[in-house]
């Protein structure tokens, strides 16, 4: 048979609705929303928690001593693997007293670190110098955007940032203080890492960052800037553990089956095709065509709903690697569709129509 | 081209169909193989198909490399025209398929069906549809050409349309064997082998 003559077959087959390609492509479509963007949708739920607990504050450790923190060896723990960063924070006695702040004064926080890139704040677009204020403040002060802060005195206060420190249970000394950078130099009060991917056991680093304490002061205690959300999340074991995870690798084997089912029944006309003189090599070129013609569309719809899913859901850095799971799934699932499609065909011999068609 | 059956017997359980049966077959001829249900019409063309063999005795192909067969169901694609069930031997062979069509409708035409070309095979009448057998089998052109019962399902009128295309099967290139108890296709037919038992 020529290939020419193959495809339009299939093609004809197609638009008669020999192939019911609307049928199958149905059936897939549900295997595939059930299996494989549950699954993505169960993945994103957990990569979402995962970073609420991030963005509270939760991944937070903090060291608070009496004056013993050494800045130097507090920034050095950055380079230790799943530290993201650190700071070095001291608290001072001066305030700033803003003309339009009822509340009262901000006390001054000094930081030793990159304070903008530790809190997720977004830095002034001109200003490299000054405070950071927190968006509450800011909000509560009217001024966010603002480059400089009026104070009582009549003084003009740069502002080289902001940064976000919701009341969400947080330690919340940061939440009205206004932090000034200063150079990694002297002693510091606390020692502040971010660890991500997130594991309370980091609290033994920032041990190292304080000198020993003098005799009479009290002893450094570690904490968690946000305990609300506990200290064993399990983002790592659910994320591994989530049952759709099984669904996802079943998805693509209950498509084979689909695939071979689909022309499974048609067995009797693959049957006398072959007793017609088409060669099976051809019946299985002519129904992976077919095959094709519903599954692709499928598959295709199956990615861009999960491009969609993922869109939605803001998962920054995460997104690219969730999608190249989707898309291998899917992959995997179109490749068993045409699989089957083949099994299905190559389990026909020309004689089974004599079973079924011969008078008794 | 020759079918020749020497001494052949079957026997299912241990009821013999028929014993010591030698034939031959020939081109260019219509055979009718006659005799009441569970004579073992079907069963001989089971054997002549090589889908079974016999008990005993022997069958020996001259030049016949192809034997075809057409069921007393019809069977087609219910969404695909008549045509199309007619050219897909044709494309089988190699044809392109503007080759096949125009030869597709001809073959259609002479078995009385070229009104039905664009139509669906499930609307066609069972006396249409089986014609429509009869005209794929023309197109594939097989040595030999077994039709079991093509007239059994069918009412007077569409079993008498079959009969009348039956006459277009008969070939120079072709040996054609109908298993039938229907008189007016025994009479379409150059020899009767008539397998009612002899008690
Ligand atoms: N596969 C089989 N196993 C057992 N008995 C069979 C089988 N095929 C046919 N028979 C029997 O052989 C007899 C002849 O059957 P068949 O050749 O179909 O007759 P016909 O086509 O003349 O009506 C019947 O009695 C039938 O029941
Ligand atoms: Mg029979």
């Amino acid at each position: 048979m020529k290939l020419r003559a193959i495809a339009s077959e299939a093609g004809r087959n197609v638009r008669s609705g020999a192939t019911r390609a609307v049928t199958w492509a149905l059936i897939v479509l549900l295997i595939g929303l059930g299996t494989l963007l549950a699954d993505t949708y169960q993945a994103v739920r957990i990569v979402q928690s995962a970073y609420a607990f991030n963005a509270s504050g939760a991944s937070v450790l903090t060291l608070q001593t009496d004056g013993t923190v050494d800045p130097g060896r507090c920034l050095a723990l950055e380079t230790v693997e799943g530290v993201e960063s650190a700071m070095a924070l001291r608290f001072t006695e001066t305030t700033l007293r803003p003309m339009a702040l009822p509340e009262g004064p901000l006390p001054i926080v000094e930081i030793a670190g990159d304070p903008v890139a530790f809190l997720d704040g977004s830095p002034d677009p001109v200003n490299v110098s000054g405070i950071l204020l927190s968006t509450e403040v800011a909000e509560q002060l009217g001024m966010e955007g603002a480059d400089a802060l009026e104070l009582e005195s009549g003084e003009r206060v740069a502002i080289r940032g902001t940064y976000p420190f919701a009341d969400d249970g947080r330690d919340g000394r940061l939440a009205s203080s206004a932090l000034s950078v200063v150079p990694p130099a002297g002693h510091f009060d606390e020692c502040w890492i971010r660890v991500w991917p997130y594991e309370y056991a980091a609290v033994d680093l920032l041990a190292f960052t304080a000198d020993p304490a003098p005799e009479g002061a009290s002893l450094p205690q570690a904490a968690q800037l946000n305990m609300t959300l506990g200290t064993a999340p399990e983002f790592q074991q659910e994320f591994s553990h989530r049952i759709t995870r099984m669904a996802a690798a079943l998805g693509p084997l209950a498509i084979a089956l689909v695939g071979f089912a689909a022309l499974w029944a048609r067995r009797l006309e693959l049957s006398t095709a072959m007793q017609l003189g088409v060669r099976k090599r051809e019946l299985v070129l002519q129904m992976q065509l077919e095959t094709l013609t519903w599954a692709a569309p499928v598959c295709w719809l199956l990615l861009a709903g999960g491009f969609v899913l993922l869109n939605h859901a803001v998962l920054s850095e995460d997104q690219p690697a969730l999608f190249a799971g989707l898309a291998s799934q899917v992959g995997a699932a179109l490749i068993c569709a045409l699989s089957g499609a083949a099994a299905g065909v190559l389990c026909v011999r020309p004689t089974l129509q004599y079973r079924y068609l011969k008078a008794r | 081209m020759r079918i020749e059956l020497a001494a052949i017997g079957h026997q299912f359980a241990d009821q013999w169909l028929f014993q010591g049966l030698s034939l031959t077959f020939e081109a260019d001829r219509l055979y009718a193989l006659v005799g009441p249900s569970g004579s073992g019409k079907s069963t001989l063309l089971s054997i002549i198909a090589s889908m079974i063999s016999p008990t005993e005795g022997s069958i020996t192909f001259e030049r016949v490399d192809e034997v075809f067969w057409v069921f007393q169901t019809a069977n087609g694609v219910p969404a695909r025209s008549a045509a199309d069930h007619v050219a897909l031997p044709l494309l089988a062979q190699g044809m392109d398929r503007t080759v096949a069509d125009p030869i597709a409708h001809d073959i259609l035409h002479r078995f009385g069906l070229g009104a039905t070309a664009d139509r669906p095979f499930k609307s066609l009448s069972g006396g249409e549809a089986q014609r429509l057998m009869l005209a794929r089998a023309m197109a594939r052109d097989p040595q030999c050409l077994l039709i079991d019962e093509p007239t059994a399902q069918l009412d007077r009128t569409s079993a008498a349309s079959v009969t009348t295309t039956l006459i277009n099967l008969r070939s120079s290139s072709r040996i054609t064997i109908v298993a039938t108890h229907d008189q007016s296709v025994i009479d379409a037919c150059d020899s009767v082998i008539d397998l009612t038992p002899q008690t």
